[in-house]
């Protein structure tokens, strides 16, 4: 619990303090989805859905938009991942690149409909379109780093079982 | 493999129902959400983390950001050669405090040209969600930034504050689609609304649709809710719609807001000056003397060129990093503006320096 938070604090501060700022990207690295998606493959569904509410919780909070729509998602998000998590016995390198992908895209998509339905006028379906695939891409990017640390440290705090 | 897989959903069931509960909430309440103080709270909690990974990140940042700017690339290597035989060592440090420094000139020149009271402010975070162009800079209610406030950098518009916390605010800038600001077209002084589209050139709709607009013509803010007379951009292209009252300008914004770092929010503006003053003047043919050439770069520890008739500029004080500006009698108050090119004419003028308080 407590390593989870240590995550999702350096998550968001380096978001905000640098991926964020990097516009020439276009769309930009999602780090705080990418770090929940490593806490539910770690940890599984539970670890997930708590962790991607409290993040997105954060996100919300520090965004101009309606809050608890980041919230939502990211708790979705963590819960399948670690759901389908749980259909492997070991993750292979790659899965984890796959999965994050994966998600990455549903999850930003899911963002970006949510607030379209909500009325933000920042959201135009082409731009959406054109956007989720490149967050896709970033987060995979991330994903094998983001996964390696976040599991080697956890091992080497709590080597016996996993956290949850 | 599977675990207690119940209790997950229950949890998860629970959680949903909570988001969508705060979506509905803060939906409905929109401006008087109840949620306010609590995003200040979360501002003031994260504000000096960000603060502190932002300063610690900012070569990294910089960097990267060099790296996107095919243009400058050039410029920058030749720039770093030029530097690496005149010192040798500490490049990378020195570049980044002379970058600082020249920064920090550039914006005491421009706010004490424009008359303007401002805070000083370095941006330390971007907005972290994909949807939004806000940015947060390291001042807040501790140092008297409020609401509604014009915030701006040493080539204009950078956009208006919408949320203030303990040590930091958020600015909605220039570009989002939220942001509207009243313009006009400098010289001619047809005005309009200036609306951002995200990365894409700004929106400016003026009125009347006959309006007389050049390719390179600047504008610039009127006072409403901003400042007036803070430089937005210049004409890219422009068409009216037949039959629409107004005509459709692309503005290319003054600023790069792809690497935002210091930045002045305007508290008040001292005194009337000429509304034009910040953009160059308009090309008629004149005897007015001709827009130096830049300083190439000022080495640090010989700074002076700072433009010490800053009395003005009341709060504006240099960043910590960079050295602290001398008094003394500036040798050169020319505006040294290069990213604002006059509309197409040359030879270009310009405007009369603001008479020393």
């Amino acid at each position: 619990m407590g390593l989870a938070t240590l995550w999702i604090v350096t998550a968001i501060a380096v978001q905000g303090a640098l991926l964020s700022r990097l516009t020439f990207l276009g769309p930009h690295p999602d780090l705080v989805l990418v770090v929940v998606l490593s806490i539910a493959l770690y940890d599984g569904p539970l670890a997930g859905a708590v962790s991607g509410f409290a993040a997105g919780l954060a996100v919300d909070l520090l965004s101009d938009h309606v809050l608890g729509i980041s919230a939502l998602v990211l708790c979705i998000a963590g819960w399948a991942t670690g759901t389908v998590r749980d259909y492997y016995d070991r993750l292979s390198a790659t899965t984890p690149i796959v999965i994050v992908a994966v998600a990455s895209a549903g999850a930003t998509l899911f963002l970006g409909a949510l607030l379209k339905l909500l009325g933000d006028p920042r959201i135009i379906w082409s731009g959406l379109a054109a956007d989720v695939p490149r967050v896709a891409l970033y987060d995979a990017v991330l994903a094998p780093f983001v996964f390696a640390a976040v599991s080697g440290l956890n091992r080497r705090v709590d080597p016996g079982v996993r956290e949850w | 493999m599977f675990r207690d897989s119940r209790r997950v959903r229950q949890l998860l069931g629970l959680m949903i129902l909570t988001s969508i509960t705060l979506i509905t909430i803060d939906y409905r309440a929109g401006a008087n959400s109840p949620f306010r103080g609590l995003r200040r709270s979360a501002g003031t909690l994260f504000g000096p983390i960000e603060r502190g990974v932002s300063s610690a990140l900012r070569p990294v940042g910089n960097a990267l950001s060099t790296l996107s700017n095919v243009g400058s690339v050039d410029k920058e290597v030749k720039k770093l050669r030029a530097e690496r035989s005149a010192v040798q060592g500490q490049q990378r440090t020195n570049d980044d405090k002379d970058r600082q420094y020249q920064e920090a000139q550039k914006l005491l020149k421009f706010v004490d040209l424009g008359q303007y009271r401002t805070i000083p402010a370095h941006v330390v975070a971007a907005a972290p969600s994909n949807f939004s162009w806000t940015v947060t800079v390291d001042a807040g209610s501790n140092r008297g930034v409020r609401t509604d406030l014009t915030v701006l950098n040493s080539d204009g518009l950078v956009g208006k504050v919408i949320e203030v916390s303990k040590f930091t605010s958020t600015v909605l800038l220039a570009i989002d689609v939220k942001s509207s600001v009243a313009a006009r077209l400098a010289y001619t002084g047809e005005q309009g609304l200036v609306s951002g589209n995200g990365p894409k050139q700004l929106t400016f709709k003026v009125t009347p649709a006959t309006a007389e607009v050049r390719t390179g013509q600047p504008v610039l803010t009127v006072g409403s809710t901003f400042q007036p007379g803070v430089p937005i951009g210049k004409v890219v292209s422009s068409r009216a719609a037949p039959g629409a009252p107004f005509r459709t300008v692309s503005l290319e914004p003054y600023v790069n807001f792809s690497n935002l770092d210091l930045v002045a929010i305007v508290v008040q503006k001292e005194r009337k000056t000429d509304p034009d003053v910040l953009v160059p003047a308009n090309p008629k043919p004149s005897s007015s003397p001709q827009i130096p050439p830049c300083p190439a770069s000022v080495a640090p520890g010989a700074p002076s060129t700072a433009s010490s008739g800053a009395t003005s500029s009341g709060a504006l004080s240099s960043p910590p990093a960079s050295p602290a500006a001398p008094a003394g009698p500036a040798p050169s108050m020319v505006p040294c503006l290069s990213s604002m090119t006059a509309p197409t004419a040359t030879p270009s003028t310009v405007p009369s320096p603001a008479p020393s308080p």
